[in-house]
Protein backbone atom coordinates (compact mmCIF):
# COMPACT_ATOMS: atom_id res chain seq x y z
CA UNK A 1 0.00 0.00 0.00
CA UNK A 2 2.44 2.36 1.29
CA UNK A 3 4.31 1.32 -2.27
CA UNK A 4 1.57 2.07 -4.33
CA UNK A 5 1.17 6.39 -2.53
CA UNK A 6 5.18 6.78 -3.30
CA UNK A 7 4.52 5.48 -6.93
CA UNK A 8 1.93 7.35 -7.53
CA UNK A 9 3.58 10.38 -5.92
CA UNK A 10 6.92 10.03 -7.93
CA UNK A 11 4.44 9.60 -11.19
CA UNK A 12 2.24 12.52 -10.56
CA UNK A 13 5.39 15.02 -9.96
CA UNK A 14 6.94 13.79 -13.09
CA UNK A 15 3.57 14.67 -14.99
CA UNK A 16 3.68 17.82 -13.46
CA UNK A 17 7.46 18.75 -14.47
CA UNK A 18 6.16 17.68 -17.47
CA UNK A 19 3.32 20.35 -18.06
CA UNK A 20 5.80 22.86 -16.33
CA UNK A 21 8.96 21.80 -18.38
CA UNK A 22 6.67 22.88 -21.48
CA UNK A 23 5.74 26.34 -21.15
CA UNK A 24 9.69 26.73 -21.08
CA UNK A 25 9.88 30.20 -19.41
CA UNK A 26 13.45 31.17 -19.13
CA UNK A 27 13.18 30.29 -15.18
CA UNK A 28 11.89 26.97 -15.31
CA UNK A 29 14.60 25.72 -17.62
CA UNK A 30 17.02 27.22 -15.42
CA UNK A 31 15.74 25.13 -11.67
CA UNK A 32 14.76 22.19 -13.77
CA UNK A 33 18.02 22.03 -15.79
CA UNK A 34 19.93 22.21 -13.20
CA UNK A 35 18.94 17.66 -12.15
CA UNK A 36 17.51 16.44 -14.67
CA UNK A 37 21.25 15.80 -15.85
CA UNK A 38 20.30 13.14 -18.27
CA UNK A 39 17.55 14.77 -19.94
CA UNK A 40 14.68 12.49 -18.45
CA UNK A 41 12.18 15.60 -18.86
CA UNK A 42 10.35 15.71 -21.87
CA UNK A 43 10.91 18.25 -24.62
CA UNK A 44 8.14 17.81 -27.23
CA UNK A 45 7.59 21.13 -29.07
CA UNK A 46 8.65 19.39 -32.57
CA UNK A 47 9.70 21.68 -35.52
CA UNK A 48 8.76 24.72 -33.18
CA UNK A 49 8.23 27.61 -32.93
CA UNK A 50 11.52 27.49 -35.18
CA UNK A 51 10.86 25.18 -37.74
CA UNK A 52 14.26 23.22 -39.44
CA UNK A 53 14.05 24.94 -43.09
CA UNK A 54 17.87 24.79 -43.82
CA UNK A 55 20.74 21.99 -44.07
CA UNK A 56 23.84 22.50 -41.56
CA UNK A 57 26.89 21.03 -43.52
CA UNK A 58 30.48 20.82 -42.08
CA UNK A 59 33.80 21.51 -44.19
CA UNK A 60 37.19 21.61 -43.33
CA UNK A 61 40.20 22.19 -45.14
CA UNK A 62 43.82 21.16 -43.98
CA UNK A 63 46.69 23.35 -44.37
CA UNK A 64 50.15 23.07 -44.24
CA UNK A 65 51.54 26.13 -43.63
CA UNK A 66 50.60 30.22 -44.24
CA UNK A 67 50.84 29.86 -48.14
CA UNK A 68 49.54 26.62 -48.97
CA UNK A 69 45.49 26.04 -48.20
CA UNK A 70 43.66 23.01 -49.75
CA UNK A 71 39.97 23.32 -50.95
CA UNK A 72 37.11 22.95 -48.43
CA UNK A 73 36.08 19.01 -47.79
CA UNK A 74 32.67 18.43 -46.47
CA UNK A 75 31.78 16.00 -43.69
CA UNK A 76 29.48 13.43 -45.33
CA UNK A 77 26.25 13.93 -43.85
CA UNK A 78 23.29 13.00 -46.26
CA UNK A 79 22.28 10.22 -47.77
CA UNK A 80 20.03 9.05 -50.42
CA UNK A 81 16.49 8.17 -49.26
CA UNK A 82 15.99 4.63 -49.80
CA UNK A 83 12.24 3.39 -50.11
CA UNK A 84 12.24 1.46 -47.05
CA UNK A 85 13.05 4.49 -44.32
CA UNK A 86 9.73 4.48 -42.94
CA UNK A 87 10.30 0.81 -41.68
CA UNK A 88 14.18 1.26 -41.13
CA UNK A 89 15.90 4.45 -40.69
CA UNK A 90 19.38 4.48 -38.91
CA UNK A 91 20.75 7.42 -40.47
CA UNK A 92 18.33 9.93 -39.20
CA UNK A 93 20.13 9.23 -35.43
CA UNK A 94 23.66 10.55 -37.78
CA UNK A 95 22.01 13.34 -39.27
CA UNK A 96 19.75 14.49 -35.89
CA UNK A 97 23.23 14.27 -34.41
CA UNK A 98 24.93 16.72 -36.60
CA UNK A 99 22.05 19.09 -36.33
CA UNK A 100 21.91 19.29 -32.72
CA UNK A 101 25.65 19.75 -32.59
CA UNK A 102 25.61 22.82 -35.38
CA UNK A 103 22.88 24.24 -33.55
CA UNK A 104 24.01 24.08 -29.96
CA UNK A 105 27.62 25.28 -31.16
CA UNK A 106 25.77 28.33 -32.66
CA UNK A 107 24.04 28.88 -29.65
CA UNK A 108 27.07 28.88 -27.18
CA UNK A 109 28.72 31.33 -29.64
CA UNK A 110 25.94 33.97 -30.39
CA UNK A 111 26.21 33.96 -26.71
CA UNK A 112 29.51 34.78 -26.06
CA UNK A 113 30.65 38.59 -25.32
CA UNK A 114 32.66 39.64 -28.37
CA UNK A 115 35.83 40.18 -26.27
CA UNK A 116 35.72 36.43 -25.42
CA UNK A 117 34.12 34.40 -28.65
CA UNK A 118 37.43 32.45 -28.32
CA UNK A 119 36.69 31.02 -25.90
CA UNK A 120 34.10 28.34 -28.37
CA UNK A 121 37.52 26.60 -28.27
CA UNK A 122 36.60 24.70 -25.56
CA UNK A 123 33.53 23.73 -25.92
CA UNK A 124 32.08 20.60 -25.71
CA UNK A 125 30.36 20.75 -29.16
CA UNK A 126 33.18 22.54 -30.76
CA UNK A 127 35.45 19.89 -29.74
CA UNK A 128 33.36 17.41 -31.14
CA UNK A 129 33.03 18.59 -34.54
CA UNK A 130 37.06 18.71 -34.35
CA UNK A 131 36.98 14.98 -33.10
CA UNK A 132 34.98 14.05 -35.41
CA UNK A 133 36.78 15.40 -38.55
CA UNK A 134 39.99 14.57 -37.74
CA UNK A 135 38.91 10.71 -36.88
CA UNK A 136 38.50 10.49 -40.53
CA UNK A 137 41.61 12.28 -41.78
CA UNK A 138 44.19 8.79 -42.73
CA UNK A 139 47.90 10.79 -42.93
CA UNK A 140 48.71 14.09 -42.34
CA UNK A 141 51.52 16.05 -41.89
CA UNK A 142 53.53 17.32 -38.16
CA UNK A 143 52.78 20.64 -38.71
CA UNK A 144 49.27 20.21 -40.61
CA UNK A 145 46.63 22.54 -39.03
CA UNK A 146 42.88 21.64 -39.47
CA UNK A 147 39.99 24.15 -39.63
CA UNK A 148 36.58 24.02 -40.39
CA UNK A 149 33.11 26.30 -40.65
CA UNK A 150 29.38 25.26 -40.91
CA UNK A 151 27.46 26.43 -43.59
CA UNK A 152 23.82 26.53 -44.48
CA UNK A 153 22.27 25.61 -47.04
CA UNK A 154 18.74 25.15 -48.93
CA UNK A 155 20.00 22.11 -51.10
CA UNK A 156 16.33 21.54 -52.74
CA UNK A 157 15.85 24.72 -54.24
CA UNK A 158 16.65 25.55 -57.58
CA UNK A 159 18.60 28.84 -57.03
CA UNK A 160 20.38 26.75 -53.99
CA UNK A 161 21.67 29.32 -51.27
CA UNK A 162 24.48 28.85 -48.89
CA UNK A 163 25.81 30.97 -46.17
CA UNK A 164 28.78 30.22 -43.30
CA UNK A 165 27.18 30.56 -39.91
CA UNK A 166 29.98 29.57 -38.55
CA UNK A 167 34.16 29.73 -38.70
CA UNK A 168 36.53 28.17 -36.22
CA UNK A 169 40.07 28.84 -35.66
CA UNK A 170 42.78 26.90 -36.79
CA UNK A 171 44.19 23.72 -34.32
CA UNK A 172 47.10 21.19 -34.93
CA UNK A 173 45.94 17.99 -35.97
CA UNK A 174 46.84 15.55 -32.91
CA UNK B 1 -14.48 -1.29 -15.08
CA UNK B 2 -13.59 -4.37 -17.05
CA UNK B 3 -10.31 -6.18 -16.10
CA UNK B 4 -9.80 -7.58 -19.78
CA UNK B 5 -10.21 -4.34 -21.33
CA UNK B 6 -7.46 -2.91 -18.75
CA UNK B 7 -4.81 -5.94 -19.17
CA UNK B 8 -5.81 -5.80 -23.10
CA UNK B 9 -4.52 -1.82 -23.08
CA UNK B 10 -1.73 -3.15 -21.25
CA UNK B 11 -0.46 -6.07 -23.19
CA UNK B 12 -0.95 -3.61 -26.44
CA UNK B 13 1.25 -1.00 -24.98
CA UNK B 14 4.08 -3.45 -23.97
CA UNK B 15 4.04 -5.69 -26.96
CA UNK B 16 4.28 -2.31 -29.48
CA UNK B 17 6.97 -0.64 -26.57
CA UNK B 18 9.02 -3.77 -26.75
CA UNK B 19 8.78 -3.72 -30.40
CA UNK B 20 9.73 -0.05 -30.75
CA UNK B 21 12.67 -1.22 -28.32
CA UNK B 22 13.74 -4.13 -30.97
CA UNK B 23 13.91 -2.03 -33.99
CA UNK B 24 15.47 1.24 -32.28
CA UNK B 25 18.30 -1.09 -30.94
CA UNK B 26 18.23 -2.60 -34.94
CA UNK B 27 18.90 0.59 -36.46
CA UNK B 28 21.66 1.40 -34.05
CA UNK B 29 23.30 -1.88 -34.94
CA UNK B 30 23.63 -0.48 -38.38
CA UNK B 31 25.04 2.78 -37.71
CA UNK B 32 28.23 2.94 -39.21
CA UNK B 33 31.66 3.21 -36.75
CA UNK B 34 32.32 6.58 -38.21
CA UNK B 35 28.71 8.13 -37.60
CA UNK B 36 28.54 6.72 -34.24
CA UNK B 37 31.46 8.80 -33.14
CA UNK B 38 29.50 11.79 -34.16
CA UNK B 39 26.52 10.44 -32.04
CA UNK B 40 28.55 9.10 -29.03
CA UNK B 41 31.06 12.07 -29.30
CA UNK B 42 30.77 13.37 -25.29
CA UNK B 43 31.36 10.14 -24.27
CA UNK B 44 34.64 11.02 -21.86
CA UNK B 45 31.86 13.38 -20.27
CA UNK B 46 29.75 10.68 -19.23
CA UNK B 47 32.97 9.51 -17.11
CA UNK B 48 31.98 11.94 -14.39
CA UNK B 49 29.28 10.51 -13.62
CA UNK B 50 30.53 7.64 -12.79
CA UNK B 51 28.59 4.85 -14.46
CA UNK B 52 30.33 2.05 -15.04
CA UNK B 53 31.56 2.56 -18.75
CA UNK B 54 29.74 -0.89 -20.77
CA UNK B 55 31.09 0.65 -23.67
CA UNK B 56 34.59 -0.38 -22.56
CA UNK B 57 32.89 -4.70 -21.69
CA UNK B 58 30.66 -4.74 -24.56
CA UNK B 59 30.99 -3.34 -28.59
CA UNK B 60 28.64 -0.80 -29.68
CA UNK B 61 26.54 -3.66 -31.34
CA UNK B 62 27.01 -6.39 -28.43
CA UNK B 63 25.18 -3.78 -26.33
CA UNK B 64 22.03 -3.80 -28.40
CA UNK B 65 22.00 -7.38 -29.65
CA UNK B 66 21.64 -7.65 -26.07
CA UNK B 67 18.87 -5.14 -26.13
CA UNK B 68 17.10 -6.80 -28.81
CA UNK B 69 17.47 -10.32 -27.50
CA UNK B 70 16.36 -9.12 -24.24
CA UNK B 71 13.04 -7.68 -25.89
CA UNK B 72 12.37 -10.77 -27.98
CA UNK B 73 12.23 -12.97 -24.84
CA UNK B 74 10.06 -10.27 -23.27
CA UNK B 75 7.74 -10.76 -25.96
CA UNK B 76 7.32 -14.37 -25.45
CA UNK B 77 6.92 -13.82 -21.99
CA UNK B 78 4.60 -11.59 -22.36
CA UNK B 79 2.21 -13.85 -24.56
CA UNK B 80 2.91 -16.93 -22.08
CA UNK B 81 3.71 -16.07 -18.41
CA UNK B 82 2.66 -12.06 -18.46
CA UNK B 83 4.08 -10.40 -14.87
CA UNK B 84 5.72 -13.45 -14.16
CA UNK B 85 9.35 -12.54 -12.17
CA UNK B 86 11.10 -13.48 -14.57
CA UNK B 87 8.96 -11.11 -17.06
CA UNK B 88 10.14 -8.21 -14.79
CA UNK B 89 13.74 -9.28 -14.15
CA UNK B 90 13.74 -8.89 -17.39
CA UNK B 91 12.00 -5.68 -18.35
CA UNK B 92 14.29 -4.08 -15.89
CA UNK B 93 17.30 -5.09 -17.44
CA UNK B 94 15.76 -3.79 -20.93
CA UNK B 95 14.65 -0.53 -18.60
CA UNK B 96 18.74 -0.11 -17.58
CA UNK B 97 20.16 -0.61 -20.87
CA UNK B 98 17.91 1.96 -22.31
CA UNK B 99 18.28 4.37 -19.80
CA UNK B 100 22.90 3.77 -20.14
CA UNK B 101 22.05 3.91 -24.21
CA UNK B 102 19.85 7.55 -23.80
CA UNK B 103 22.53 8.94 -20.81
CA UNK B 104 25.14 8.43 -23.54
CA UNK B 105 23.50 10.05 -26.33
CA UNK B 106 23.93 13.22 -26.12
CA UNK B 107 22.93 14.36 -29.04
CA UNK B 108 20.37 12.85 -31.94
CA UNK B 109 18.23 12.35 -29.34
CA UNK B 110 14.13 13.17 -30.12
CA UNK B 111 10.68 13.27 -28.76
CA UNK B 112 10.16 9.15 -29.44
CA UNK B 113 13.40 7.93 -27.72
CA UNK B 114 11.97 10.14 -24.46
CA UNK B 115 8.54 8.80 -24.31
CA UNK B 116 9.61 5.11 -25.12
CA UNK B 117 12.25 5.43 -21.97
CA UNK B 118 9.65 7.08 -20.13
CA UNK B 119 7.56 3.76 -20.86
CA UNK B 120 9.80 1.77 -19.58
CA UNK B 121 10.67 3.88 -16.74
CA UNK B 122 6.97 3.94 -15.99
CA UNK B 123 6.30 0.52 -16.51
CA UNK B 124 9.21 -0.97 -14.52
CA UNK B 125 8.88 1.46 -11.49
CA UNK B 126 4.80 0.14 -11.54
CA UNK B 127 5.94 -3.09 -10.96
CA UNK B 128 6.25 -2.40 -7.09
CA UNK B 129 2.91 -1.71 -7.13
CA UNK B 130 -0.16 -3.84 -6.26
CA UNK B 131 -2.28 -5.95 -8.17
CA UNK B 132 -4.20 -3.93 -10.91
CA UNK B 133 -1.91 -0.81 -10.28
CA UNK B 134 1.13 -2.67 -11.80
CA UNK B 135 -1.25 -1.92 -14.99
CA UNK B 136 -3.18 0.80 -14.17
CA UNK B 137 -0.84 3.59 -12.94
CA UNK B 138 1.71 2.88 -16.17
CA UNK B 139 -0.82 3.20 -18.42
CA UNK B 140 -2.74 6.48 -16.64
CA UNK B 141 0.79 7.96 -17.04
CA UNK B 142 1.76 7.53 -20.60
CA UNK B 143 -1.96 8.51 -21.48
CA UNK B 144 -1.57 12.12 -19.54
CA UNK B 145 2.43 12.17 -21.68
CA UNK B 146 0.69 11.29 -24.81
CA UNK B 147 -1.81 14.33 -24.05
CA UNK B 148 0.90 16.78 -22.88
CA UNK B 149 2.95 15.69 -26.38
CA UNK B 150 0.14 16.55 -28.45
CA UNK B 151 -1.06 19.44 -26.80
CA UNK B 152 2.42 20.95 -26.50
CA UNK B 153 3.46 20.03 -30.20
CA UNK B 154 0.06 22.10 -31.13
CA UNK B 155 0.16 25.17 -29.12
CA UNK B 156 3.58 25.62 -30.16
CA UNK B 157 3.02 25.46 -33.73
CA UNK B 158 -0.43 27.71 -33.17
CA UNK B 159 1.85 30.35 -31.72
CA UNK B 160 4.46 30.23 -33.40
CA UNK B 161 4.47 32.61 -36.33
CA UNK B 162 6.05 30.66 -38.75
CA UNK B 163 3.49 28.25 -38.60
CA UNK B 164 0.97 30.70 -39.11
CA UNK B 165 1.86 31.61 -42.38
CA UNK B 166 1.13 28.32 -43.39
CA UNK B 167 3.73 28.39 -45.93
CA UNK B 168 6.30 26.49 -43.95
CA UNK B 169 6.09 22.85 -44.85
CA UNK B 170 7.45 23.15 -48.24
CA UNK B 171 10.16 24.83 -46.66
CA UNK B 172 10.70 21.66 -44.09
CA UNK B 173 10.62 19.24 -46.72
CA UNK B 174 12.81 21.03 -48.94
CA UNK B 175 16.02 19.80 -46.67
CA UNK B 176 17.98 17.27 -47.28
CA UNK B 177 17.37 16.20 -43.87
CA UNK B 178 13.66 15.90 -43.84
CA UNK B 179 12.98 16.83 -47.27
CA UNK B 180 10.60 14.78 -49.85
CA UNK B 181 11.64 17.15 -52.82
CA UNK B 182 9.00 15.68 -55.08
CA UNK B 183 6.47 16.34 -52.54
CA UNK B 184 7.64 19.85 -51.50
CA UNK B 185 8.00 21.11 -55.12
CA UNK B 186 3.90 19.88 -55.13
CA UNK B 187 3.48 22.21 -52.31
CA UNK B 188 4.80 25.17 -52.93
CA UNK B 189 3.54 25.11 -56.81
CA UNK B 190 0.02 24.97 -54.85
CA UNK B 191 0.12 26.92 -51.71
CA UNK B 192 -3.12 26.88 -50.82
CA UNK B 193 -2.69 22.93 -50.75
CA UNK B 194 0.52 23.78 -48.81
CA UNK B 195 -1.54 26.07 -45.95
CA UNK B 196 -4.26 23.45 -45.39
CA UNK B 197 -1.60 20.15 -44.86
CA UNK B 198 0.31 22.95 -42.16
CA UNK B 199 -3.29 24.07 -40.73
CA UNK B 200 -4.57 20.62 -40.32
CA UNK B 201 -1.30 19.30 -39.09
CA UNK B 202 -1.52 21.84 -36.43
CA UNK B 203 -5.34 21.40 -35.59
CA UNK B 204 -5.06 17.14 -35.85
CA UNK B 205 -2.38 17.88 -33.08
CA UNK B 206 -4.80 19.73 -30.78
CA UNK B 207 -8.13 17.73 -31.43
CA UNK B 208 -6.76 14.84 -29.88
CA UNK B 209 -5.91 16.95 -25.89
CA UNK B 210 -9.67 18.63 -26.90
CA UNK B 211 -11.20 15.50 -27.97
CA UNK B 212 -10.25 13.54 -24.84
CA UNK B 213 -12.44 15.81 -22.81
CA UNK B 214 -15.28 15.15 -25.29
CA UNK B 215 -18.08 12.32 -24.13
CA UNK B 216 -18.34 11.55 -27.63
CA UNK B 217 -15.81 8.25 -28.34
CA UNK B 218 -16.01 8.23 -31.85
CA UNK B 219 -14.59 11.83 -32.19
CA UNK B 220 -11.55 10.74 -30.12
CA UNK B 221 -10.98 7.64 -32.08
CA UNK B 222 -10.93 9.98 -34.85
CA UNK B 223 -8.09 12.21 -33.56
CA UNK B 224 -6.08 9.20 -33.16
CA UNK B 225 -6.37 7.91 -36.36
CA UNK B 226 -5.90 11.17 -37.77
CA UNK B 227 -2.88 11.71 -35.95
CA UNK B 228 -1.62 7.51 -37.02
CA UNK B 229 -2.30 8.98 -40.48
CA UNK B 230 0.41 11.86 -39.82
CA UNK B 231 3.16 9.92 -38.35
CA UNK B 232 2.70 7.18 -41.21
CA UNK B 233 3.27 10.14 -43.27
CA UNK B 234 6.42 11.70 -41.49
CA UNK B 235 7.56 8.63 -41.52
CA UNK B 236 7.37 7.75 -45.58
CA UNK B 237 8.30 11.88 -46.39
CA UNK B 238 10.68 12.96 -43.49
CA UNK B 239 12.04 8.92 -42.62
CA UNK B 240 11.07 9.86 -38.87
CA UNK B 241 10.17 6.20 -38.33
CA UNK B 242 10.71 6.24 -34.85
CA UNK B 243 7.65 8.20 -34.33
CA UNK B 244 5.66 5.87 -36.00
CA UNK B 245 6.67 2.92 -33.87
CA UNK B 246 6.71 4.28 -30.42
CA UNK B 247 3.78 6.85 -30.14
CA UNK B 248 1.03 3.81 -31.15
CA UNK B 249 2.44 2.37 -27.98
CA UNK B 250 0.68 5.36 -26.24
CA UNK B 251 -2.58 4.66 -27.84
CA UNK B 252 -3.93 2.03 -25.77
CA UNK B 253 -2.94 3.79 -22.74
CA UNK B 254 -4.78 6.91 -24.11
CA UNK B 255 -7.93 4.77 -24.52
CA UNK B 256 -7.67 3.53 -21.23
CA UNK B 257 -6.99 6.91 -20.14
CA UNK B 258 -9.97 8.28 -21.73
CA UNK B 259 -12.89 5.42 -20.67
CA UNK B 260 -11.61 5.81 -17.45
CA UNK B 261 -12.58 9.49 -17.33
CA UNK B 262 -15.74 9.43 -18.98
CA UNK B 263 -16.29 6.43 -16.45
CA UNK B 264 -15.71 8.31 -13.60
CA UNK B 265 -17.84 11.55 -14.96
Amino acid sequence: MMNDYIIITILSSFTVLSVVYQLKSKFNLKKIWKWDKYGIIPNYSFFAPLPLTNDFRIIYRITSNEDTKNNFEELSAYQYKNWYIFLFNPFKYYNKGLIDLCVSLMKEYKSLEEDSKNFIQVSSNYIGILKVITDGIKSHDINDEIEFSIVVTQDLFEDRKASVVFRSFRHKII
Amino acid sequence: MNNNVLTTCYLISSSILLLSSIIHSLEFIFVKKALNRLIYFKEAESSESQIVNLYSSLSKNQFHIAIIVLSLIELFLLVNQPLSLLYKTLFLCITILHLYSYAKRKIGRDGADQLRLLAFLSFSLCFFSSNDLIKILPLYFIGFQLLILYGTSGLAKLFSSHWRKGNVLGDILMTNSYGSKSFAKYLKSNPTIEKAFTYSAIFSMLFVPISFFIPIPELFYISLLCMFLFHISTAVLMGLNDFLFTIPMAYPAIYYLYISFHYMF
